[in-house]
């Protein structure tokens, strides 16, 4: 399948389980109406889902498991790996605050398709980490589809007004913070490899559970422990509707993590908020926005339009090309092939034998772009004796 | 393991007959269908030296491909 396909194919299938999830968790908070305790309930009944669907996803034969089909890296549930585990405790501790923090959001509003939205100003914060940590920074392009993306999910929240401050507080200094902490730490778990294999999405989901669970545990301790209580009492009576949340939960976090290691986190999630406007969809067709104020439709309107053109623009803008370069007698091509791999929006970078001596892979939203900070870079190189760009039209990628 | 680039010119009008002859082999990691001097640029992941000259054989009997270059990879940096 072509690399790009199965990247918008996983999210946004990502994105219709999400949609689904937010209506259980709307009909939950009504049941519930303690954050803390549907938490630690959420993640209870979720490692329980998580055990049963490790334990399905590592049947299989001997050399493929079913679980291989949703992420070819996997082979079975393992025990966490020295080097994760920091990685996990922070994602853990993300995943923790950020649930809370969004189910104390239902308190405020009953309408899943106002509360969902506030998840997406992540993407401003993912694009502020990564213009400083990621080799390939976020471009102007995807910057503005990413802030059209932000400005429109928040107008799509707006059902009877502007938030209160207080749950304006929970999203832009809890929930969001902790969000981007947990989708960074989950993309850095993604790209590590073990024994030549990338780490795989069904494993990682599995541990972020766990490690969510304890520290949702720690946190009701700390602050309420009557929580935990609470939730013990829930969860006999509503198992089967909190089941069927962490259920299409836990898959729409595997496809999204697979999806991370494919592309950026800021793009992957810009590319899931497509839940919004089914979630819109489905609060419609359940009559939770029967009799909103016409202002407050035509608001939503325009944030569906500008969620779309920020999810389209990022989608069909990117270019990929080819860059042969040949050297000049006696370089130390090495040196050189490492000063490329220093330039962003380079893929790959490598020293080949024959007609060419360095074949790099190049990453741009436009060509001009590639010109300016690519090309004219290499040229300028005292070792390079002649380059050759050639676009692709047309990509295949086994992933 | 050895990596390599694998350049293919096409006849004329061959270019979606031959990627998909080529997205039948297992060890091609990428396929690109590009403007210039050639028209398909492949990417290949094969155990020794034998098998990358069987992948050679094998791309140089698609009906359509008149020419191929391989560069194969010394060393390789990746995101």
């Amino acid at each position: 399948m072509r690399k790009r396909y199965l990247f918008y194919l996983l999210l946004f299938t990502a994105a219709i389980l999400d949609a689904i999830t937010a209506l259980f968790d709307a009909r939950m908070m009504k049941i519930v109406s303690d954050p803390l305790a549907y938490a630690d309930s959420f993640f209870i009944v979720g490692m329980l889902v998580c055990m049963l669907l490790g334990l399905f996803f590592s049947t299989g034969t001997k050399n493929r498991s079913i679980g291989s089909l949703v992420d070819p890296s996997f082979k079975r549930i393992r025990m966490i790996k020295k080097e994760e585990l920091l990685y996990h405790i922070l994602a853990g501790a993300g995943n923790a605050i950020t649930t809370i923090a969004f189910f104390a959001l239902f308190f405020s509003f009953t309408d899943p398709s106002s509360v969902l939205p506030f998840y997406q100003v992540v993407l401003l914060y993912l694009l502020f980490i990564e213009a400083f940590s990621e080799k390939n920074a976020p471009t102007i392009a995807e910057i503005e589809a990413s802030v059209a993306v932000v400005f429109g999910a928040i107008m799509m929240s707006m059902t009877e007004g502007i938030p209160e401050t207080s749950a304006l507080i929970i999203v832009f200094l809890i929930m969001n913070p902790a969000y981007a902490l947990f989708t960074l730490y989950q993309r850095k778990l993604k790209s590590m490899t073990f024994g030549g294999k990338s780490n795989d999405a069904i494993n990682i989901r599995f541990w972020n559970v766990f490690f969510t669970m304890v520290f949702c545990l720690l946190f009701s301790l700390i602050i309420s422990p009557e929580s935990i209580l609470l939730a013990f009492d829930v969860i006999p009576q509503n198992f089967s509707l909190i089941a069927t949340a962490t259920t299409l939960s836990t898959i729409s976090y595997i496809l999204f993590i697979r999806a991370l290691g494919i592309s950026s986190a800021s793009i992957a999630q810009a590319v899931k908020s497509a839940s919004l406007v089914l979630s819109l969809i489905f609060s419609l067709l359940m009559g939770q926005l029967a009799g909103i104020d016409s202002t407050f439709a035509l608001l939503k309107f325009m944030g569906i339009i500008l969620v779309v053109l920020g999810i389209v623009d990022i989608s069909f803008t990117e270019v990929r090309s080819f860059l042969f370069i040949r050297l000049k007698s006696g370089q130390d091509s090495l040196k050189l092939m490492q000063k490329i791999w220093a330039i962003k929006g380079i893929d790959s970078v490598a020293l080949v034998s024959g007609e060419y001596d360095i074949i790099a892979r190049i990453r741009t939203r436009t060509l001009g772009k590639g010109y300016e900070t690519i090309i004219t870079k290499i040229n300028s190189m005292s070792e390079v004796s002649t380059t050759h760009w050639e676009s692709v039209l047309k990509e295949w990628e086994t992933v | 393991m050895i990596g390599a680039y694998i350049m293919i010119l096409a006849s004329p009008g061959t270019v979606n007959g031959i990627v998909k002859e080529l997205r039948k082999i297992e060890q091609i990691e990428n396929i690109s269908v590009i403007t210039g001097e050639y028209d398909i640029v492949v990417r290949v992941t094969v155990e020794n030296m034998q098998k990358l000259a069987d992948i050679t054989d094998m791309i140089n009997i698609v009906n359509g491909v008149s020419k191929t270059h391989t560069h194969v990879i010394m060393r390789e940096q990746r995101a």
